[in-house]
């Protein structure tokens, strides 16, 4: 596997990889022994010296892998090289990047670490290619044998940063006289105004230390290598593109000699740089460029006094008509004012200002020797943007210019943003810009009630197919409007008719584009109103289609059920509720019922739902709930088929065991593991079950056997899981028959565009359009481009079908208790099973040649192998980092991947992440806590504190502080020892118990660091446990208060060595039925 | 272009020499010049400054004895209609005897281009040539700037200055050394002035210096300024203090990701410009609009097939 680097350096951008293989190859960097350290005398004379990167990859091979991997195309790349940096090292040897170790499981460094200099092969992308070579890069997920460093992505954005630049047309031509050369021209990024100035600070602050750490010209000045990256990556992308359409032949038969223009354009528009005008010239030219581009710089920030432009609408004496052309004679007033710069309501007109006698008046506390002259200055100014102006210049004391409607329109859309960039204030009319001033249609939907239209279907629940749908006709009806007044056709028709851009329309100020209304005319008179699909109807309102109706589409109104349909996933639901079902144990919390009625809604229309509540909230307590609600209500003799659920191997336990707590009357079967029934076997318990739970590894695999039934409802727990681009996996899940469709999730989909898109095809496919459609139509312009409108359309368009209530929703909070103690079943994987039975089977045979002292002494140790089992493989093996290395080159299996608690915990701890929330994980042993960290930060990409008993207590204190800021890291891993008592760690609302202490005492105590005083919300409580080991068990036994528990809870785990060995054999064997349910 | 000089004039501009109902015929004394540029100072020039002095000198050194006295009680009376003081010439309108006043032209010997590039490169070495200047001063210690290339800073010689006058009088006139007497207090005014005769105004002569003196601190110098980013001035701490974050980005690069530019305004930063400045023919502007457009079409393009929005493929 590689590990993908970039550096700037000698104006170009070079890539480098670590070679894990060639670590392994040098054998395990030890993380803890204390070395000497060279004293800095000699750090400095190891300057001379570079020593060639051990585990570096030799250029001309990462070309080949670059090629070969497709992540780069053949003509970007210039060949091999090499540079010089300093990197953090080991006894001389260079210590893995963060990524890699995070990839290797190694997240403890040397305790003392210094900096020294590598010769590091690379190789170069071709300057003028750079931006195409990166962005196709950026758009490539990173993993298997190639993943991403930080200074690469760091890099991918400044690439970004330079592609908007270019886009927007932040770039302008300069000239640069250097010491004993020619005048030069370049095109140079505009980066002085805001928002562009901050983006480029945090640009710098992002820089990680990687990127300065090479020894060159700039010598390790951040700002020096981003200018010069910036600077560099335009002015050759802008000459690649004009050489790329010829601009040099417009000079040809040009003179540079004589014309300024032509010299300074021809050191602009091909390859060559050099300007060369006679010298005499030269000096004249480099003023005046300078003279003409410093006009980019006043903008009059440094100014007490700043011309302010105002646009005031005519009087209404002017005789304004509604509908009719504008004369004219109408006029606009752009009146001048100056406003105080540190003090924006202080205005004063232009007239008083000409009627003072002195010129001279305080503003806002600080004074202005000339406002007379710094008005008429910058009328100047704003003249050369909007030359209209320039009229009020040939008079004597201006105060103003008139307008035309047009010109008036002119000035609000084209001259308005550019003379705000100068620094000139604009005022216009509050209906501005305002959706309330614009012409829109809106579609209105009509639709029967519900139960009209379940009745005349003559089906109910028992129904196989849904009579209701997207698919289903409704009858829909145009209205154009403006803002929320809706307009009769005959005025919208004296509309169209109008040239001007700004019109009256019942006494207000209407924008209409005259472009459009051509547009709408035709698309109005075509189809005024008729029938179509509501899967149609919101698609066209919500912009999924690519059909333009001329006019902005302003929204849909609607009747009877669509209505209803629209409302019911938002605040002014108006849904029925619904009783809790009999069958129930426990008490459903009132947001939980109104999620019920709305799942239970959504599926009487036979339309697909995600329930995407926060974690905690009991999204698996709502689809019991709706199990046990249809069969309470299905007709007397009908019979509820089963329902196929979908999850994460990690969760089948806690699915049985909510199953069994709450709705023991439903009948389950899991379908997993080696010796489940097939065929016909299958098909007969399926039809005797209510709910068959099983994993996503499994539908493709047994997609023959589970393609056979029409299942009553397919279900998605984790619905994440089903991940674009489609795998043979999700094409299965796709294809099952279903006659309803329902998904749960915890994450915030409505954030997450292309899990949004891959959920919602499951539920209702076609909705979203097809995945290459949505990522152009909603994803990119969303996620790219912070498309406002496409946003909220797209918000709109899913929201009837998703549900999401978070933990601090007003009508949830007060339900919550503050503290909630979820157990979290694990199950293991095939690596883990393997190694858990043999240590048990070796274990056993041991003790029973044993006594005394050293029976006692061996119970404890393979005890603690075991618990070390049911963490990860790796911590019980105690794997160096060569061996935790993947097997055949190339590919490396994540660490995640080998152990069923640690898959659970990502999963869970991806959720809270994306729901911006803190979480504290506590675990035994240092050694897990490790790999816990460099899973967490390899496979989510989050930065991890970890304290343990080695952790100075200066550092602890900072670790505390950095987990209690709002900026600092999300998650914290705390041994067990080093951070169960004393600490404040309130930020955190989520606590894992990643491994159990068997006393509930201790146990409590640590998550006390979360829920005590100062903790606002609801705290969380998640332990862990891996299902048929001996972690479930003793588990059991606490909970049951049996005679053994209390001597767990006094004796810690001395107890177990005095239990015989057939008792230990109950006790620790690995119950391989451990998820088989009756059926 | 930017005014290379300097115009004085007397208070109703020229032209407004005493009428004389013998308009043609020379009078005896001088014609009368009614709010005529006099010098301020009825002793003559004080030659307060150094350069005034140095000014002073050259004129006893190049013109008579005779002439001098004459064209200072001239200057005294303000016989001088208006002047003005170009690179390495003052025009001016003196009124004499004749009906209308003389057009003369006193012609200063100048530097060459070549010599003034090397002059502004010694004076740029010294921050305090350019202190100095920028505050419209200019110190002694400059004529070592001159000196250390064999040159003065006021011509020598005979053929120092020139003049041409409509007068009868041959080489340099009194309607001259008229002049020549209100320069010298013009120089004490604005020492500046000194440079504009020896053929740089003195304004050019400092962006020039300014300019030198960034190649000489930069190496390099932009027509452009540089972005201020305060986040460029923070101090940097070395990198052995950072082998913790060695390979981490900083926070901020969430904030990038989430904030997107602006909307797009077309032309922004070519329409902010306005015409260009220099007297170019080729339209350069209409030039640029389309390097604008074809920038931003390439740069949209790249992004979108990097985000794969190419129709193709689909």
């Amino acid at each position: 596997m590689l590990m993908l680097h970039a550096n700037w350096t000698d104006g170009a951008m070079r890539l480098w990889a670590e070679f894990v293989e060639a670590l392994r190859a040098l054998g395990p960097p030890s993380g803890d022994g204390e070395r000497p350290r060279e004293t800095a005398g000699e750090g400095e004379a190891a300057l001379e010296h570079a020593a060639l990167h051990p585990f570096a990859v030799p250029g001309s091979e990462l070309a080949r892998d670059l090629l070969e991997s497709g992540l780069l195309p053949p003509d970007v790349l210039d060949g091999p090289s090499s540079f010089r940096i300093r990197l953090p090292a080991d006894d001389s040897e260079p210590w893995p990047s963060d990524r890699l170790a995070s990839v290797l499981g190694v997240s403890d460094r040397p305790v003392d670490p210094a900096l020294a200099l590598f010769q590091v092969p690379c190789v170069t992308l071709a300057p003028d290619r750079v931006l195409a070579a990166v962005l196709a890069m950026e758009n490539q997920e990173a993993g298997g044998a190639i993943e991403f460093g930080y200074s690469l992505r760091f890099w991918m954005t400044v690439v970004r940063f330079v592609t908007e630049l270019l886009v927007d047309q932040r770039f302008l031509p300069t000239l640069i006289q250097s010491r004993g050369e020619g005048l030069k021209a370049a095109w140079q990024p505009w980066l002085h105004d805001e928002p562009i100035r901050a983006r480029v600070g945090a640009l710098l602050q992002a820089m990680p230390p990687v990127a300065r750490a090479v020894i060159d010209q700039h010598e390790g000045n951040p700002w020096l290598i981003l200018d010069d990256a910036l600077r560099t990556l335009t002015d050759l992308t802008i000459r690649q593109a004009l050489r790329r359409e010829n601009f040099a032949e417009a000079l040809l038969d040009r003179d540079p000699q004589t014309d300024p223009h032509v010299a300074w354009l021809s050191g602009l528009l091909g390859s060559r740089d050099d300007v060369s005008p006679p010298p005499e010239a030269a000096m004249t030219m480099f003023r005046n460029a300078a003279r003409w581009v410093g006009r980019l710089d006043d903008t009059g920030q440094d100014r007490p006094l700043r011309l302010c432009l105002r646009l005031n609408e005519p009087a209404q004496s002017q005789a304004l008509r509604d509908l009719a052309p504008i004369a004219d004679t109408v006029l606009w007033r752009l009146s001048l004012h100056l406003q105080a710069t540190e003090e924006p309501k202080g205005i004063i007109d232009a007239e008083e200002l000409w009627a003072r006698a002195s010129s001279g008046r305080r503003f806002g506390g600080r004074f202005d020797d000339y406002p007379q002259e710094l008005l008429l200055t910058e009328l100047a100014r704003a003249g050369r943007v909007f030359p209209l102006l320039e009229r009020a210049l040939s008079e004597s004391a201006p105060t103003g210019i008139d307008l035309s409607t047009s010109q008036a329109y002119e000035f609000l859309t084209e001259y308005k943003p550019v003379l705000e960039e100068s620094g000139i204030v604009v005022m216009v009319p509050s209906w501005w810009g305002e959706p309330s001033a614009r012409l829109g249609a809106r579609l209105q939907v009509q639709s029967p009630k519900i139960e009209a239209t379940l009745a005349v279907a003559g089906g109910g629940q028992g129904a196989g197919r849904a009579v209701l749908g997207l698919s289903s006709f409704v009858q829909y009806r145009w209205q154009v409007a403006v803002g929320d007044q809706p307009l009769a056709m005959d005025e919208f028709r004296a509309l169209a008719n109008q040239s001007a851009a700004l019109v009256r329309v019942r006494g207000r100020w209407v924008e209409i584009r005259p472009e459009q209304m051509a547009a709408a005319t035709k698309f109005l008179s075509d189809r005024p109103g008729g029938e179509m699909t509501l899967l149609e109807a919101m698609r066209l309102v919500y912009g999924a289609d690519g059909r333009r109706s001329g006019l902005p589409v302003l929204g849909m109104d609607a009747t009877g059920w669509v209505r209803d349909l629209l409302t019911a996933s938002g605040p002014d639901q108006t849904l029925p509720s619904v009783d809790q079902p009999d069958g129930f144990r426990g008490a459903l919390r009132p947001y939980q019922k109104s999620g019920l009625s709305w799942l239970s809604f959504l599926d009487r229309l036979g339309l697909g739902a995600c329930l995407a509540d926060d974690m905690g909230l009991g999204k698996t307590i709502q689809l019991i709930a709706l199990l046990l609600h249809e069969r309470q209500h299905a007709p007397p003799g009908d019979r509820i088929g089963p329902t196929l659920l979908i999850v994460p191997t990690s969760l089948i336990g806690n699915w049985m065991s909510e199953l069994k707590r709450f709705a023991p009357s439903l009948t389950a079967h899991v379908h997993h593991g080696p010796d489940r029934p097939m065929g016909d076997h299958f098909t007969q318990i399926a039809e005797r079950t209510d709910l068959i739970v099983t994993t996503y590894a499994l539908i493709s695999r047994d997609q023959e056997t589970l393609d056979r039934l029409h299942w009553h409802r397919v279900a998605l727990d984790e619905a994440q899981y089903i991940k674009n681009p489609p795998t043979k996996q999700t094409t299965a899940i796709r294809s099952l028959k279903a006659g309803r469709r329902l998904t749960l999730t915890g994450t915030p989909v409505e954030n997450r565009l292309s899990e949004l898109w891959s959920i919602m095809e499951f539920c209702n496919p076609g909705y979203l359009g097809h995945a290459g459609e949505f990522r152009r139509r909603f994803a990119v312009p969303i996620e790219r481009r912070g498309d406002r409108r496409q946003a909220d359309h797209l918000r709109r368009l899913v929201q009837p079908f998703i549900l999401r209530r978070v933990k601090t929703d007003p009508n949830v909070i007060d339900d919550l208790p503050p503290c909630v103690v979820t157990r979290e079943f694990a199950t293991l994987t095939a690596e883990q099973a393997g190694l858990y039975k043999q240590t048990v089977e070796s274990m056993l045979t041991q003790i029973d040649r044993a006594n005394g002292i050293q029976r006692r002494g061996r119970v404890l140790a393979a005890l603690v192998k075991l618990k070390q089992i049911c963490n990860h493989p790796a911590q019980a093996q105690k794997e160096s980092i060569a061996a935790a290395l993947p097997g055949q080159p190339g590919r490396t299996p994540a660490l995640s991947r080998r152990s069923g608690k640690a898959l659970r915990l990502l999963t869970m701890l991806e959720e809270i992440l994306a729901t911006g929330e803190k979480a504290l994980i506590f675990t035994q042993f240092r050694q897990m806590g490790h790999l816990l960290k460099a899973m967490i930060e390899h496979d989510l990409d989050t930065e991890t504190l970890f304290m343990h008993g080695g952790t100075p207590p200066t550092k602890r204190q900072q670790m505390i502080n950095r987990f209690q800021s709002g900026v600092g890291e999300p998650v914290f891993i705390l041994s067990l020892k080093a951070g169960g008592v004393g600490l404040n760690l309130t930020a955190a609302n989520h606590v894992f118990h990643f491994d159990r202490w068997w006393n509930p005492a201790v146990e409590n105590q640590a998550t006390d660091r979360a829920f005590r005083i100062g903790q606002t919300r609801t705290v969380h409580v998640h332990k862990f446990l891996c299902l048929g080991t001996l972690e479930e068990r003793i588990d059991q036994m606490i909970e049951q208060k049996t005679e053994l528990a209390e001597k767990i809870i006094g004796a810690g785990e001395q107890w177990l060595t005095e239990l015989s060995t057939q008792q230990l054999r109950d006790l620790l064997v690995l119950r391989d039925d451990a998820m088989e349910v009756e059926s | 272009m930017t005014s290379g000089s300097s115009a004085y004039h007397g208070e109703r501009g020229g032209g407004e020499a005493g009428r004389s109902r013998f308009p043609d015929r020379e009078a005896a004394a001088p014609r009368r010049v009614r709010s005529g540029v006099k010098l301020r100072s009825k002793d003559g020039p004080q030659g307060r400054t150094w350069i005034a002095r140095q000014w002073l000198k050259l004129l006893d050194a190049s013109f008579s004895a005779d002439v001098l006295r004459e064209g200072l009680a001239y200057a005294r009376s303000g016989q001088t209609v208006g002047f003005e003081i170009k690179p390495g010439l003052i025009e001016a309108q003196v009124q004499g005897r004749a009906a209308k006043p003389y057009a003369m032209a006193l012609r200063v010997q100048t530097l060459s281009a070549g010599q003034w590039e090397r002059l502004i490169d010694v004076m740029a070495a010294e921050a305090v040539y350019v202190a100095r200047l920028l505050a419209n001063e200019l110190p002694p210690s400059i004529q070592q700037a001159f000196a250390s290339m064999g040159l003065e800073i006021m011509p020598r010689g005979p053929e120092a200055v020139v003049c041409e006058c409509q007068c009868a009088a041959e080489g340099l006139c009194k309607h001259a050394a008229t002049v020549a007497y209100l320069v010298a207090e013009q120089l004490d005014d604005d020492p500046m002035t000194s440079f504009t005769l020896r053929g740089i105004p003195g304004e050019q002569l400092l962006d020039r210096l300014r300019q030198a003196r960034t190649i000489h601190t930069h190496g390099v110098a932009a027509a452009h300024a540089d972005p201020m980013i305060p986040e460029s001035r923070a101090p940097v701490p070395p990198l052995e203090e950072c082998i913790d974050d060695f390979w981490r980005l900083g926070h901020r690069l969430a904030e990038l990701r989430e904030s997107h530019p602006p909307p797009h305004v077309h032309h922004a930063l070519l329409r902010r410009l306005g015409p260009s400045p220099m007297n170019g023919k080729f339209p350069l502007v209409g030039m640029l609009a389309s390097v604008y457009d074809c920038v931003a079409e390439s740069a949209v393009r790249l992004r979108d097939q990097a985000d794969q929005l190419e129709e193709n493929g689909e």
